[in-house]
């Protein structure tokens, strides 16, 4: 905790005076795993939606025999933690790389400029680069808002939020996950596309009305993760890879109170769970909301996120980071952008425009499938991290 | 143009002591002041139907999810629906046909989740007919429906009936949302249209119309303010 307040503070106080020497590297492998990790999940929750047979939702897994069903149900479930990493890491990647930029003399304003440049660039990725693969109907552009986009917009709001201090943004961070299941729209119109739009980009997911203005993952409270993940990157900056080690013990404290708190909140079945639990089965203590995201989903999925943010930590203590199957997981971890846009199209697996395939794949020719995949997208991305490497200066250095 | 950095203060064990008050005060409001609705309360299976057969417009249902499905082997484009449009990108809600051009019933119930067995118990109490020849189970089409169409993590199981009696020769398509979020209701979208209905060939009858109703985390409760007066049957 003393160390906690002591960089805080740090962060707090003018850029300049943070010493040059936290951020010699700019990067924490153990980051680099957590993302690459969940990269890796994220990409078999993908292939099976394009190719597997039984996933989809509930109701197709329910058709999968048994043990299969067991296998779909969880296959699905493990991926929710990608999103939830996802932005919560982009924040806290975000808050390092900020830090280390003013650290190294760029300016307050060049900094939010940076951000803001960001976040407009994934806006249009979103649209222009992620859409197209996810499209179903021949479109190669549409207005989806999906989890690139929702990075995208909080990366806007936090080239200003940034300034606030960091007791703030946590407080405004718990208050928006906390409390936006109560948060209610009705006073913006849903009966035109801009408003229904808009309600879908704020809080009410909706992936039917008014195609195509549609979206899954909203603003709020996804914004609130990104902030814990900010809050989160100023306390790292106080650490180096000599101390860093210093974080297993409270991100396994903060992990398993987290599923602690998930426990609770879904034993008593109200508040915070957008989506209640029937009975006791296994399946209803583990059906969570997604969109938007239930406390109950987020405590599950961030407590999960500490748990594997530790466990990289620990395997770094012994392991070298760069080499075998860490190697593998932190080079997907390091290009996650990259990686996220890669592995949509390779594993839709067909061309822009081209309609899906009849074709549906069962449990484990989909597990093959998804292992296929990955050597080529982890080829894919140590030649992207070459050519970024050569040309730090150009667009990619935003991807 | 020169940022100028806002501090508002160190961080203190004191300040990050408040901030969990002020955030867990502010959360414990807002928990007082929205409370369930009664709908999760599970009190007695009392069972309300809510029927309404004349009159029903589209235009009603335009603040609802509606899902939509093409029948097995047919694309969009051959999915001809009577009296209105027939794509989805016009829209799921238009995916149904217009009521108040077609010749059909329509039957719009709620129940409470766990008040009937089965839907032929279901139907012969809302009809009062019995002897309701349910042909198809549950979940008999389902994995016919092309995935395009589920959404992850809602959960519908579409069942069709044949009728008989009064209902003989019409098509039943009865869509159950089967757990619904907050309201923990199974709702019921009846559609009765069809000559010479033949579960087994959808073509032979032309189309399959039918809706089904997604419980809405944030609307709570959608088919009471669409319906607007309860039957209650004695």
């Amino acid at each position: 905790m003393p160390l906690f307040i002591t960089v805080l503070n740090k962060m707090s106080s003018p850029a300049h005076e943070v010493s040059r020497n936290d951020y010699k590297s700019g990067r924490y492998d153990f980051i680099d795993f957590t993302r690459g990790v969940v990269m890796i999940v994220m990409a078999w929750d993908h292939l099976a939606g394009f190719w597997g047979k039984y996933k989809g939702g509930k109701t197709l897994i329910d058709r999968a025999p048994f043990p299969q069903v067991f296998a779909w149900f969880m296959s699905r479930f493990i991926t929710h933690y990608c999103a939830p990493t996802f932005i919560f890491l982009a924040g806290t990647v975000l808050a390092v790389s900020t830090a280390r930029r003013l650290a190294l003399g760029q300016t307050q304003t060049d900094a939010s400029v940076r951000i803001l440049k960001r976040g407009l660039i994934l806006v249009f990725l979103q649209y222009f680069v992620v859409n197209g693969a996810w499209d179903k109907q021949g479109d190669l552009f549409s207005y989806l808002f999906c989890v690139i986009a929702c990075i995208g917009a909080c990366f806007i709001i936090f080239s200003v939020a940034r300034f606030l201090p960091p007791n703030i943004i946590l407080a405004l961070s718990l208050l928006i996950i906390m409390n936006h299941q109560f948060l209610k729209l009705d006073w913006i119109p849903n009966n035109v596309w801009w408003g229904h739009y808009i309600r879908v980009i704020i809080h009410e997911p909706n992936e039917v009305d008014w195609y195509p203005f549609t979206g899954r993952y909203p603003v709020i409270p996804w914004v609130g993760v990104m902030g814990l993940g900010w809050v989160f990157g100023l306390l790292l900056n106080g650490y180096d890879s000599s101390n860093v080690g210093r974080l297993v013990k409270p991100l396994l404290i903060v992990g398993f109170l987290a599923k602690a708190l998930w426990f609770i909140i879904r034993f008593f079945n109200g508040y915070g769970n957008l989506r209640l639990r029937m009975d006791d089965s296994l399946w209803e203590w583990l059906w969570l909301a997604k969109y938007p995201p239930s406390l109950g989903f987020l405590l599950w999925t961030l407590g999960g996120t500490a748990l594997i943010m530790a466990i990289g930590l620990i395997l770094f203590e012994r392991f070298n980071p760069s080499k075998g199957g860490l190697g593998f997981i932190t080079t997907l971890g390091r290009t996650a952008l990259f990686f996220y846009i890669a592995h949509l199209w390779v594993y839709r697996f067909r061309l822009p425009g081209a309609l899906p395939s009849d074709i549906k794949l069962d449990f484990i020719p989909s597990v093959i499938a998804w292992l296929a995949g990955l050597p080529v997208l982890w080829q894919l991305c140590v030649r992207y991290e070459r050519l970024k490497g050569r040309h730090p200066n150009s667009i990619l250095q935003y991807i | 143009m020169k940022i100028r950095e806002v501090v508002l203060g160190p961080v203190t064990p004191l300040s990050l002591l408040v901030v969990v008050l002020v955030v867990c005060s502010l959360t414990s409001i807002n928990i007082y002041l929205n409370p369930p609705p009664p709908e999760t309360e599970q009190e007695a299976p009392e069972v309300w139907f809510y029927i309404y057969i004349e009159n029903l417009s589209w235009s009603n249902y335009t603040k609802y999810d509606i899902d939509c499905w093409v029948p097995a082997g047919m694309t969009l484009e051959e999915f001809v629906v009577e009296g209105g449009y027939n794509t989805y990108e016009e829209g799921a809600l238009h995916g149904f046909g217009d009521p108040n051009v077609s010749t059909g019933e329509f039957y719009l119930m709620w129940k409470p989740y766990d008040s009937f067995n089965d839907w032929k118990s279901a139907l012969e109490y809302a009809t009062g007919l019995v002897g309701i020849d349910v042909q198809c189970n549950e979940t008999a089409l389902m994995y016919e429906i092309p995935s395009r169409y589920s959404w992850q993590d809602h959960n519908y199981v579409m069942s069709l009936l044949n009728g008989t009696g009064a209902y003989s020769d019409e098509f039943i398509g009865v869509f159950e949302a089967l757990k619904c979020d907050k309201t923990n209701r199974t709702f019921i979208f009846l559609y009765i249209n069809f000559k010479e209905f033949k579960y087994y060939d959808y073509k032979y009858n032309g189309a399959v119309y039918g809706a089904t109703y997604r419980c809405h985390p944030y609307e709570g409760t959608p088919l009471d303010l669409i319906i607007g007066y309860p039957y209650k049957p004695d």
